[in-house]
């Protein structure tokens, strides 16, 4: 078992888009991935919305792009495309998850947005939420429990935009061991370090190692995975391994990169879906999609999972034999 | 000896204590080097039993005074194993019986049938056989209150009733309702050997189920399944005959309240860490 959970989806919608995401799955299935998740990243432009002050001081071109953009019907694309693709790898061991990364540059922005990705109303809901802070105030959204943040217990993971420097932040023992206790797991993405663009592959060392050194060397927190957007920058178990030992962890650390923190992580945003608040949950097992169930021999109605039984034959059949038994 | 030592010794001494060459040693100028007394032997905590002469209607008296959830628990522990021990204490009795008798062969109704008949004073002391709590507290009282609760209409088309329910209303009222007289299934333990037992729901404990199980060969006995770190499931059926059956699971571990106080509680997300043993163990190994 290997977890992969950032693939990222292409943020313009083509065939040559499309055949570059199904590449990477391909590759992926070789280097003997399991569980892979696709990632859809929502960017601040994307969900806010002004009220009629802020309005008026902004510009008519921003206020245009605003008014363009329209979130439902491009999480609606997403969400058919990932349908589709499901159907095409039905058959291969790879099982493919939904997830949502929201970018918070200021907390007062966001207004309802994360009810509406996590509301139980909604029809279709992402396995996986995860959280880009890019401010000190952003990362400060997980930490608060006052209002909208009383959302936070809805979080996965948290993650960091590795191919810059955290622009006028400075991660801290306190503020991060609060996030962790909860359970929920800070991502590292290995792909940066094959991109010289920028010296960013300098930055994702400095980067990484003040996060690992903040999460207590990542032995029950962190989790890797790639970001990568071409199928040449997706490495198999052996390669992330040299890259961890470069890094400066040790070889206890790697396995539970790869498997147990994910997993968890994993369990931890599937429960949400099919239970409620992790007393009493659905279907015969939470990590099982529908289409699976349906294989099976289950049935699927409105999200209740139902068997069907055959107990009327076996009750007919059952007086023969015990008259043949004396 | 001296004058005055005897002065001392039979003046002085003998007033204060019966025994004066105890206190002599005090007054001896040299030290003297003696073993220290050994502790007193640890007082082992006391066993509290139910007796009616102790107490006033079977409950200790200091007991009552201190009205905590803690001693409450206490209370249920001692009043339900000493049932327990006592019906499989019996069950082993009535056993005994059947062989001396050679019934033990015979088929199960006729065995309680025989013991009803014949050996009255055993049979009330035995609990209740799992087919007939199958028929009255499953079928005729649990499964109707749960689809009074979740409003199903049994009598009409499954499909139909199920796409105008919300799901997720239907498990919050599922974590409140009462699982007394219910049937359950362990599905998933970290203990082997709880996997697959079933029974019907006897009592509904803080951290355990008390449960009585089916015995095709014998007769039918009581066990305690913990809560914690096991998972259960609940089959429910909606159409007539059993032939379709909702499926839902119960989780062991954030379930540890009980069902009196469940009703108005707030149910929070957790670390999941403890739940590990809920994935299938194959995933991890391989």
């Amino acid at each position: 078992m290997q977890c992969d959970l950032n693939i990222p989806f292409p943020k313009d919608v083509n065939k040559e888009s499309l055949n570059k995401l199904e590449l990477i799955l391909h590759t992926l299935i070789e280097l003997n991935y399991t569980h892979v998740a696709i990632n859809k990243q929502l960017s601040p432009k994307m969900y806010y919305i002004p009220s009629k002050k802020q309005k008026q001081q902004m510009s008519q071109k921003e206020i245009q792009d605003l008014e363009e953009f329209d979130l439902k019907s491009d999480l609606e694309t997403y969400f058919k495309q990932f349908e589709l693709l499901e159907e095409k790898f039905k058959h291969k061991q790879l099982k493919l998850f939904t997830r949502v990364t929201v970018e918070i540059d200021d907390p007062n922005q966001l207004g309802s947005i994360f009810i509406n990705l996590n509301s139980p109303s909604a029809k279709n809901r992402f396995d996986l939420v995860a959280i880009l802070p890019l401010s000190e105030k952003g990362l400060s959204f997980l930490t608060n429990n006052n209002g909208s943040g009383s959302n936070s217990t809805n979080v996965d993971i948290v993650t960091f935009d590795y191919n810059n420097y955290f622009n006028g932040f400075h991660l801290k023992h306190k503020t991060m061991n609060g996030i962790t206790r909860r359970g929920i797991k800070v991502e590292i993405l290995y792909s940066s370090i094959f991109n010289t663009m920028n010296q960013s592959n300098l930055k994702f060392i400095n980067n990484s190692k003040q996060v690992i050194r903040c999460c207590r060397k990542g032995i029950k927190t962190c989790i890797i995975s790639s970001g990568a957007s071409q199928n040449v920058h997706v490495r198999g178990k052996i390669a992330i391994e040299s890259i961890l030992d470069f890094l400066g962890l040790k070889a206890d650390v790697y396995s539970r990169m790869l498997k147990e923190n994910p997993i968890s992580s994993l369990l931890n945003g599937r429960l949400r879906v099919k239970s409620y608040q992790q007393t009493i949950a659905t279907g015969f097992d939470v990590m099982m999609k529908d289409s699976e169930l349906e294989q099976k021999g289950y049935e699927v109605v409105n999200g209740f999972v139902v068997a069907t039984n055959n107990i009327n034959k076996d009750t007919e059949q059952e007086p023969p034999n015990k008259k043949l038994k004396k | 000896m001296n004058e005055t030592t005897n002065f001392i010794r039979e003046n002085l001494l003998s007033k204060s204590k019966s025994n004066p060459s105890e206190l002599e040693e005090r007054v001896n100028p040299y030290l003297v080097v003696a073993p220290i007394a050994k502790k007193s032997a640890k007082i082992k905590p006391k066993k509290y039993v139910l007796d009616s002469k102790s107490s006033k209607n079977g409950v200790l008296k200091h007991l009552l005074a201190q009205n905590n959830y803690r001693m409450t628990n206490k209370l249920t522990k001692l009043y339900l194993s000493s049932f327990i021990k006592t019906s499989n204490h019996s069950i082993r009795e009535a056993q005994d019986v059947l062989t001396k008798n050679d019934k033990i062969k015979l088929e199960k109704h006729k065995r309680y049938e025989y013991l009803k008949k014949e050996k009255e004073e055993i049979f009330k002391k035995i609990p209740v056989s799992y087919e007939t709590l199958y028929q009255k507290m499953f079928k005729e009282m649990w499964i109707p209150y749960i689809l009074d609760a979740l409003k199903i209409d049994s009598s009409q088309d499954y499909k139909e009733t199920l796409i105008k329910l919300n799901m997720n209303v239907c498990l919050n009222k599922l974590s409140i309702c009462d699982f007394n007289g219910c049937r359950i299934k362990v599905i998933k333990s970290e203990n082997l050997g709880y996997l697959g037992k079933e029974g019907i729901v006897l009592w509904d404990s803080q951290k355990t189920f008390i449960v009585i199980e089916n015995n095709s060969v014998g007769l039918d006995s009581i066990k305690i399944l913990n809560k914690s770190k096991t998972i259960f499931e609940v089959r429910l059926p909606i159409s007539k005959n059993a032939k379709h059956e909702l499926i839902f699971h119960i989780i062991g571990d954030r379930l540890m309240y009980r069902s009196s106080d469940r009703v108005g509680k707030k149910f929070k997300n957790k670390n999941v860490k403890d739940l590990m043993y809920y994935i299938n163990a194959n995933y991890l190994f391989n």
